[in-house]
């Protein structure tokens, strides 16, 4: 059991669900977001080990998303 | 005439000439009568033309010439038996007839060379005229040729873009068809593959969890794949419409009253100008509804936060032969990008604007197989769609 | 084009009137055959409708036999005026040795006249002789009437073109034998070269217009 949290943020719901349906059994703490601004803002009040981002967020561009991460 | 010999009209004419015509029988008979002689007519050279005889005995006393004159000279004499003075006369009076009788042969071949020139004329302008006519029948004819030829290569470059365009849609509709296909299938690949190894390291409970998770997903997934090949099958499946004749306004507000509830959302407004009120097309009623359903649900898809979306339908006689209704929305507009490519066969099953899927498509095909047509309209404010439907007959007031 | 019968030693001379219609020709022959006093001198042949137009022609024949015997015979023809009469224009000109042309001087008639010399050109060609050689006097008739172009501005007219020109009243005589005389003139220079009036027939320019005009009448 670790406690790494993972934040997986994809605009299609089900593929969010299939990457937490395979993270999970392994022991992560998994949030899964739709949209990039709610992703954003969550991770300003919490702290993630590690980011799964899609590279086409919709509207938004995932790589725009990663910058304002860093 | 001597016209016909190629003589002038006014040539000197011989006393031969001047007696055409002339019964010298009659002349001849008065003559010896008158003379009391047997009378010889002779020409120029002196050679005896004509004589008759006053009976069967010969006359006594001196024989007398006197000159018959022509216009200035002698053209021949008279021979008889009788006084200088008696000739005299007799020669003035044949000279009388024969002055007579050179008008009228002169006329009379002057006459015959005119009618001649203007016949040469008028037949060479004719002749001129045929060949300008024929000149102008092969330029037609060329010209003919060539338009045909033209309108072949125009024909044959116009199918030539027609069978390419169609393979570049059927790759397009097949790319999409595959880029989409492919989505539905990551997640349900991940949910069943994940499935078997959740079962195997972990506990009942999460098995459980995970078992709820990949069904709900797959069925979803699942879902989305259905109604991919529905609207593929609609489509295919789209038949031959069978027209029947209906008065457009009537079948527009009928339209309207069927489907109103169907979307809540909608306020529906008919507009129709007077020369359309008589109206009638030929349509697959089925079909065109299926079209304005297409366009509708494609208005009220693009606009999901607006309370109230007004959709007019406005009517009017577009020309002799044919109607326009023109369908519009004050609702988002459609951009400039998009409407380049709206009637096109593309695919995708994300919710936003632009993805019209082949809605329109098949809208657009229902409208060409009726001889009809469809275009989308570029406003700044709203979104509007104008159909083409060929008139059947106009019913009199 | 002057024919010559060698049987019976004979010259014939054609001089046609030519102009516009009613300009005066018939008139100018008419005057002709009552004032000429020529050896030989035939009836007057005129061929009119009943209004008095000319129909196919009017022919006055006159003619003198030289020292050397040559009979020489002029036939003076008139053409009618009127436009539709072309052909028979054609037919009567062709084969002409001088063409005297009649002009009408009213000031309303000056359209007429020049169609009608445009259309003496044309025909001239198309019969085949040569206009730049082809003896030729302008006269314009009706001297008498009001309203007529003046002597100065025709002078200036014509003043380009190498034909002499006479003002004439047919109706009265006025200058109808000098008219002829003019073209006389020009026509003997003309054909003196090829039939040797001078040499062969012992005939001068001045003996030539004398015998046709008659010894009463030379001024």
């Amino acid at each position: 059991m670790t406690d790494k949290h993972i934040i997986v943020i994809d605009d299609e719901v089900n593929i969010c669900r299939s990457i937490k349906a395979c993270l999970l059994p392994e022991g992560y703490i998994v949030s899964d977001f739709c949209d990039a601004q709610l992703a954003l803002k969550s991770m300003q009040t919490h702290d993630y080990d590690m980011a799964i981002i899609d590279i086409r967020l919709g509207q938004q561009c995932g790589i725009e998303l990663f910058k304002q991460i860093i | 005439m001597s016209i016909e010999q190629g003589l002038s009209f006014d040539h000197e004419f011989t006393l031969q000439e001047l007696l055409t015509g002339v019964n010298v029988d009659k002349l001849l008979q008065a003559l010896t009568h008158n003379l009391e002689s047997s009378v010889r007519i002779l020409n120029v050279k002196k050679q005896c033309l004509f004589e008759a005889q006053l009976n069967a005995t010969e006359s006594t006393g001196t024989v007398n010439k006197t000159a018959l004159y022509g216009e200035l000279e002698p053209i021949g004499f008279i021979e008889a038996c009788a006084t200088p003075d008696s000739l005299q006369s007799a020669a003035q009076l044949i000279q009388l007839i024969l002055y007579s009788n050179s008008r009228y042969l002169m006329a009379s071949d002057i006459h015959i060379k005119t009618q001649r020139d203007d016949f040469e004329e008028l037949q060479r302008r004719h002749a001129a005229l045929e060949i300008s006519e024929t000149k102008y029948k092969q330029l037609a004819e060329s010209l003919d040729v060539r338009v045909k030829q033209q309108i072949k290569t125009i024909e044959s470059a116009q199918l030539k873009l027609y069978e390419s365009e169609k393979l570049a849609s059927v790759g397009r509709l097949a790319a999409g068809v595959a880029h989409e296909i492919n989505n539905p299938l990551t997640p349900i690949e991940m949910m069943v593959s994940n499935l078997s190894r959740v079962y195997l390291n972990a506990d009942p409970k999460s098995f459980k969890e995970n078992l709820n998770e990949t069904t709900s997903v797959v069925s979803e997934e699942v879902y989305k794949l259905k109604e991919m090949v529905s609207h593929f099958s609609q489509f295919a499946k789209l038949p031959e419409p069978v027209l029947k004749e209906a008065n457009i306004a009537e079948y527009c507000e009928r339209f309207i009253t069927q489907h109103q509830n169907g979307w809540p959302v909608v306020k529906f407004r008919v507009l129709t100008e007077n020369d359309v009120k008589n109206i009638n097309v030929k349509i697959d009623h089925l079909l065109i509804n299926q079209c304005l359903i297409n366009i509708i649900n494609n208005a009220v898809q693009a606009n999901p936060t607006k309370d109230t979306l007004q959709i007019s339908m406005s009517l009017k006689c577009e020309n002799s032969a044919e109607i326009s209704m023109v369908l519009f929305n004050d609702g988002v507009k459609i951009d400039n990008k998009t409407q380049k490519h709206i009637f096109k066969m593309h695919y995708s099953s994300k919710k936003s604007a632009e993805n019209m899927g082949l809605g329109l498509a098949i809208v657009k095909k229902i409208l060409l197989d009726h001889n009809g047509d469809i275009i989308c309209l570029p406003l700044d404010k709203g979104a509007a769609f104008k159909i083409n439907l060929p008139i059947s007959e106009r019913l009199n007031d | 084009m002057a024919i010559y019968d060698e049987d019976n030693n004979r010259l014939t001379i054609k001089l046609v009137y030519y102009g516009p219609a009613m300009s005066g020709k018939t008139t100018n022959l008419m005057r002709l055959h009552d004032e000429l006093n020529t050896d030989l001198k035939g009836e007057i042949m005129m061929m009119e409708t009943t209004n008095d137009r000319t129909l196919f022609f009017d022919l006055l024949p006159l003619g003198f036999t030289t020292s050397s015997g040559l009979l020489i015979k002029f036939k003076v023809y008139t053409v009618p005026g009127q436009v539709v009469h072309d052909s028979t224009r054609k037919a009567v000109l062709s084969r002409s040795d001088g063409v005297v042309f009649v002009a009408d001087s009213q000031t309303s008639q000056s359209i007429n006249n020049g169609q009608a010399f445009e259309n003496l050109e044309a025909n001239a060609g198309r019969v085949g002789l040569d206009f730049d050689h082809l003896p030729l006097v302008i006269q314009y008739n009706k001297r008498d009437l009001a309203d007529i172009i003046s002597e100065t501005e025709v002078k200036e007219r014509w003043q380009q073109a190498p034909w002499p020109v006479t003002f004439s009243n047919a109706l009265t005589g006025l200058w109808v034998i000098e008219t002829l005389k003019a073209l006389l003139k020009q026509v003997y220079d003309e054909l003196n070269t090829e039939f040797k009036f001078s040499e062969q027939h012992n005939l001068t320019q001045q003996e030539f217009i004398t015998q046709l005009i008659g010894a009463n009448n030379i001024h």
